[in-house]
């Protein structure tokens, strides 16, 4: 039984309920209301990322789900590594898509409760902060320095223990 | 979206210089944070994304955005995310998979955001990150007494943090990484400590492991350290504070002695009163 999603822009998409149960929100929903042909509103998820999240779940269709109590021990083992991404996910998350799509993707993962492409996002992006000086790291997120250049110099000396020993 | 764009007539576009946020309600904006600069918080973004689309000749770019919206001169104007808006539960996820010591000790002086995070005082971030770095866990050694941002310095970044030239150097229990040079003319051994300072041994962190006596040696303790002590005791230098603690600890017996004197003699008269 196909299951049909509908993007807060109205957009409609088939999918079936192996790829629908990636998201444990659905997976719930399904499981509540049981086999039902009307459309599954997504509110919080504009139609151009809930085609990426979709495409993600149909490549990761056929990996083991964990299990709820496991959540921990499979997010720890996946971030003993944090560089450690898999081919095929770290091209899905540079494939077109900007800063912002990233982060889009990653408030999608976490409203439809989809916990590996959460991690791989959080990772995505931590791989991109990775090496960057505060500045470089200001600009590629568009972060505002919003500190006094006295609390600046404040925090920047309290890193520096030596300074005052 | 020139630097020339006249000022709304609606009075709502104040803060930003060139783009206005598509003339939206200040309150609205979120993120429009100007107190800065003049220029809008996304204007350096949406700058770069439409750069993007013209070198690329893509626009899709501009259409997926999550939201659009058009300014005096009918062209788009598409909000981006900022990093802050990201609920914190999930920024904080991302900054403990940052593994690189020199950019994770940097993470602070980004932003009031940042810094609220890696500088938490229930060091929660601190255990999220031994959770996702477990194979970095040995950074967080000096952690219980030093906090774990400095455990991270000492054990992660390499060099003497004193003179900052030397590359040999080496962790001393006391919070310092620093090279044998360094450690000899900043330390001082307990033995050089006027009595009872070397005696009572002081609640400062030492080191027992000392350039060139071998891998045990007698405490050596940090100068710096120990001055900061004796001046929060009120005192100029050791020797003050030594005969400041000799004269306490003579005050205690002498007083000491009186009380057992006491209870001696009240024991003594009880005795004759049983008699």
């Amino acid at each position: 039984m196909p299951v049909i999603l509908q993007a807060s822009d109205g957009q409609q998409f088939t999918i079936s309920k192996p790829v629908a149960e990636r998201s444990m929100l659905l997976k719930n929903m399904l499981d509540d209301v049981g086999e039902n042909e009307q459309a599954i509103p997504l509110p919080n998820v504009s139609g151009p990322i809930l085609a990426a999240v979709i495409e993600y779940c149909e490549h990761h269709k056929d990996e083991a789900m964990p299990a709820a109590d496991e959540d921990d021990k499979v997010f720890e083992a996946s971030k003993k590594k944090p560089d450690d991404i898999d081919q095929w996910d770290a091209d899905f998350m540079k494939q077109g898509k900007g800063n912002e799509e990233l982060f889009e993707i990653i408030l999608a993962a976490n409203y439809l409760d989809i916990k590996p492409l959460l991690d791989l996002g959080c990772k995505t992006v931590a791989n991109m902060i990775k090496g960057k000086t505060p500045e470089q790291i200001r600009e590629m997120f568009n972060i505002e320095n919003d500190f006094t250049p006295d609390e600046e110099e404040q925090i920047r000396r309290e890193n520096e223990w030596a300074a005052d020993a | 979206m020139s630097s020339n764009a006249p000022i709304s007539n609606n009075g709502l576009a104040q803060g930003c210089g060139r783009c206005r946020h598509a003339g939206r309600p200040s309150s609205e904006w979120e993120s429009h944070r100007t107190a800065g600069s003049k220029l809008c918080y996304f204007f350096k973004g949406r700058k770069s994304a439409s750069k993007k689309a013209k070198i690329t000749g893509n626009h899709k770019d501009k259409d997926t955005h999550k939201d659009k919206g058009e300014d005096g001169n009918g062209e788009q104007v598409v909000t981006l995310i900022p990093v802050p808006q990201l609920p914190f539960e999930i920024l904080e996820r991302i900054l403990s998979l940052v593994s690189d010591p020199e950019t994770l000790l940097s993470l602070p002086t980004v932003c009031k955001l940042f810094e609220q995070i890696v500088n938490n005082k229930n060091q929660a971030f601190w255990q999220e990150w031994k959770r996702a770095n477990s194979s970095l866990s040995k950074w967080l050694k000096h952690a219980p007494a030093h906090g774990a941002k400095r455990s991270v310095a000492l054990m992660a970044l390499r060099g003497c943090e004193i003179c900052e030239t030397s590359l040999w150097f080496d962790v001393y229990d006391f919070g310092v990484r620093c090279c044998y040079s360094c450690v000899r003319s900043h330390t001082i051994c307990w033995n050089r400590l006027p009595y009872p300072l070397n005696v009572e041994l002081l609640p400062l962190p030492y080191t027992s492991r000392y350039p060139g006596y071998g891998r045990f040696s007698k405490p050596h303790y940090w100068k710096a350290q120990l001055e900061r002590y004796v001046q929060e005791h009120g005192c100029e230098d050791v020797h003050e504070l030594a005969d400041q603690m000799l004269a306490e600890k003579e005050h205690a017996m002498i007083k000491n002695i009186q009380e057992r004197s006491k209870q001696r003699r009240k024991k003594l008269s009880e005795d004759s009163k049983i008699e």
